[in-house]
């Protein structure tokens, strides 16, 4: 018999699980920190709420002078305002000042279109960023688990685990290899009001799946509703309830696009899944109870 | 389990005559089933009648806890005692001049129809009354430390075994819902091994009580916690409590303390230190931390439990797992893997932050309450009085505290790592 080594940790305000069908420990142990290591470097550089990240930092003073960037977050910010714009803005690094306004207020109606993204100035010549405006502040908050995966998925490249899988959060979900006793692994989306059955099946080998939605199931199944889910085009939580699943090879592809399609209209998700390869995607609509299913792929 | 704590007491106290042994009475009595190890001590009683020694600020405050349930446990309040005059008067005043009143506590134990005392003097004058109320056939609730030197809690404790009357000692943690839930949770592996422990005690304060203008002869008697002729100072009166703890929670007592103390900050004729340190080690080689100072109060009062599978922070009622809740999915998962079945995996959806960010602050040990555990303690040393008998490891609990209290001032005094002597095992 297989023996299964799972381990699992906090980050980014979720519970991080490893599942490593194998017998040594000792490895799948050492790999497992190592990746627990590079989550929490990424959490701490990336995080609004850490007083120390760069992105802390950047917040507080880009809107002054212009903030030098290491390359790896300049090509972060550079991969936000490309993916801003193959989803016609519905991803948007600049939407935290808008949830914290309807957490502390509840005025949503007073925040529409409060997007900022226009006001990041990337120059790609020094490395730096600057902000033209001292409300703009930035979130990696619909990114950094996609970011973490998509780095695991490198480190794991090189390793002798053939078989791995990985949920952070239970909403970015990454597969290497199979299922020991299947070909791939499938994940199925929970029906919000039928919780015994799946609204979409994914089979994941190699890929990642990125589920959002405005709406959560909690351990003990209970539906929970979440404000953090903005339409950046309306500047107001995303209406009635809704989930988006995207797969991808690119774990950071499936995190992005899952978020901006949860606000997307149908023809606009068509019209960035034509752009991307190997992406497919579902959007789950619930009219009362009943799920309303639409799937993506390129065509 | 949990809503027990937020019975109305009142309502409980009323009945808790019929109910008595039932399922209902250990909801409400938290403590009815510690240290499972009954020790017969006498005949039952209906009316409980208790006498008061020494009624300064902390027998007021048992007093007052006492009065407050008398009439509905069909208590009595027969005497009160204390030699300083404006003790004396309060506690008059306090029973509204219905118990009988004394200046000697020699006096009261004359008294033949009294079943118990309840002694909170100073730290030096515990041994000598205890052992004269133990003699005299009353059962005992001495205020912790039990005394001021080894051999003096050894013949307390003997004493106690000799005259069969009961010993209870003023550790008010043992019959606290938190703590009483803590210990049952980290002895059922809650928190795995408990690898290391820390505790501490921070106040910021001389310590003192306000001596009367133009009566210098009653500093010693008043601010006896400062002179070590009457109390180890921070050793007896606060690692003593905690000591306690640590060793209910390990199950056992510690092999050996090495200790420092200095006196740094309040030089005003006090002659016990104002800071300590302490490092106890038990038999499985694993450490409890202690330190307590009176210049810095940031940090407050605290035990910490660090255990391979989580932490607890008792005086919060707090517990931190050192990992997350296994998602349901992945139990799945791996509960297919192992039993070779090939099924899809679940995703709610949808993250899981909102409950995360709140789990990662800990979580609450057990549900809100509003029991205090000075008056749970006094309501259970009135129950084993009536009942006749009072678990056996409460008056062990108080000893091995004050005796492991005691060698840590020793320690600090010879700088030494001190192991306890073979003639002070019971």
């Amino acid at each position: 018999m297989i023996r299964v080594y799972h381990n699992s940790f906090f980050a980014m305000g979720s519970r991080f699980n490893a599942v490593f069908p194998s017998n040594d420990e000792e490895v799948c142990e050492h790999i497992f920190n190592s990746i627990q290591h590079e989550v929490l470097r990424i959490e701490s550089k990336l995080s609004y709420f850490y007083p120390g990240s760069e992105v802390n930092k950047i917040n507080k003073t880009a809107c002054k002078s212009s903030v030098k960037l290491d390359d790896e977050l300049f090509t972060i910010l550079e991969t936000c305002m490309n993916y801003s714009e193959i989803t016609f803005g519905a991803f948007d690094i600049t939407l935290r000042p808008v949830i914290e306004n309807i957490e502390q207020n509840d005025k949503a109606s007073a925040c529409a279109g409060q997007s900022h993204l226009h006001q990041i100035e990337l120059d790609r010549i020094n490395k730096s960023v600057r902000f033209s405006s001292d409300e703009v502040k930035i979130d990696f908050g619909g990114f950094g688990k996609g970011y973490a995966l998509e780095k695991i998925k490198l480190y794991l490249d090189n390793s002798p685990l053939e078989n791995v899988f990985i949920s952070f959060g239970e909403s970015s979900i990454y597969g290497k290899g199979r299922h020991p006793h299947g070909d791939c692994w499938t994940v199925g989306i929970k029906d919000f009001f039928n919780t015994n059955g799946s609204l979409h099946l994914f089979d994941l080998s190699d890929s990642a799946i990125s589920i959002s939605s405005n709406y959560y199931l909690n351990d003990s199944g209970e539906l929970h509703s979440k404000v953090n889910v903005i339409n950046p085009l309306t500047g107001k939580p995303a209406d009635g309830v809704s989930i988006a699943g995207v797969k991808s090879d690119s774990a950071l592809e499936a995190e992005i696009l899952s978020t901006a399609f949860l606000v997307m209209e149908d023809a606009q998700i068509q019209e960035t899944i034509n752009m991307l390869k190997r992406t497919e995607a579902v959007k789950i609509r619930y009219s009362g109870i009943t799920p309303v299913k639409k799937f993506y792929n390129r065509t | 389990m949990e809503d027990i704590f937020l019975i109305n007491r009142r309502e409980f106290l009323k009945k808790i005559s019929l109910i008595a042994g039932s399922t209902a009475a250990l909801a409400s009595m938290p403590w009815l089933k510690i240290f499972d190890n009954d020790t017969f001590t006498g005949q039952a009683s209906d009316k409980v009648r208790l006498g008061f020694i020494g009624i300064g600020d902390r027998g007021s405050a048992l007093l007052q806890n006492v009065l407050a349930f008398a009439g509905l446990l069909n208590v009595e309040i027969a005497a009160i005692c204390d030699n300083y005059p404006p003790n004396y008067e309060r506690a008059v005043k306090f029973t509204n001049g219905k118990a009988k009143a004394f200046y000697n506590y020699a006096d009261l134990l004359k008294m033949k129809d009294v079943d118990g005392v309840i002694i909170a003097t100073p730290l030096h004058e515990h041994y000598r009354i205890t052992m004269d109320a133990l003699d005299a056939g009353f059962h005992v609730f001495c205020e912790k430390s039990m005394a001021r030197t080894l051999d003096d809690t050894k013949k307390m404790y003997d004493e106690h075994l000799r005259t069969k009357r009961i010993l209870q000692i003023g550790h008010q943690r043992v019959f606290s819902p938190v703590y009483l839930s803590a210990v049952q949770k980290i002895h059922g592996g809650d928190l795995g091994r408990i690898t290391h422990m820390r505790a501490y005690w921070h106040r910021h304060g001389d310590w003192r009580r306000a001596v009367p203008k133009g009566r210098p002869e009653l500093e010693k008697k008043i601010n006896w916690r400062l002179y070590n002729s009457f109390s180890a100072g921070l050793f007896t009166e606060l690692l003593s409590h905690q000591i306690q703890v640590a060793n209910w929670i390990k199950n056992s007592f510690p092999v050996s303390v090495s200790a420092n103390g200095s006196l740094i900050y309040w030089k005003d004729g006090r002659d016990v230190y104002d800071h300590i340190a302490c490092l106890y080690e038990y038999p499985d080689n694993s450490q409890f931390i202690y330190d307590s100072i009176t210049t810095n109060k940031h940090y407050g009062c605290e035990e910490q439990i660090l255990g391979t599978k989580g932490s607890m922070e008792l005086e919060l009622n707090k517990v931190y797992k050192e990992k997350p809740p296994e998602p349901p999915a992945i139990l799945q998962l791996i509960n297919d893997i192992e039993k070779e079945v090939f099924e899809t995996i679940p995703i709610g959806g949808a993250s899981w932050v909102p409950e995360t960010a709140a789990n990662t602050k800990g979580d609450y040990i057990t549900g809100n309450y509003k029991m205090d555990e000075t008056k749970l303690q006094l309501e259970a040393f009135v129950h084993y009085i009536r009942e006749g008998k009072a678990p056996e490891e409460l008056p062990v609990q108080g000893y091995y505290a004050t005796v492991w209290s005691l060698l840590a001032e020793q320690a600090a005094n010879t700088r030494q790592c001190l192991k306890l002597d073979d003639k002070y095992r019971i």
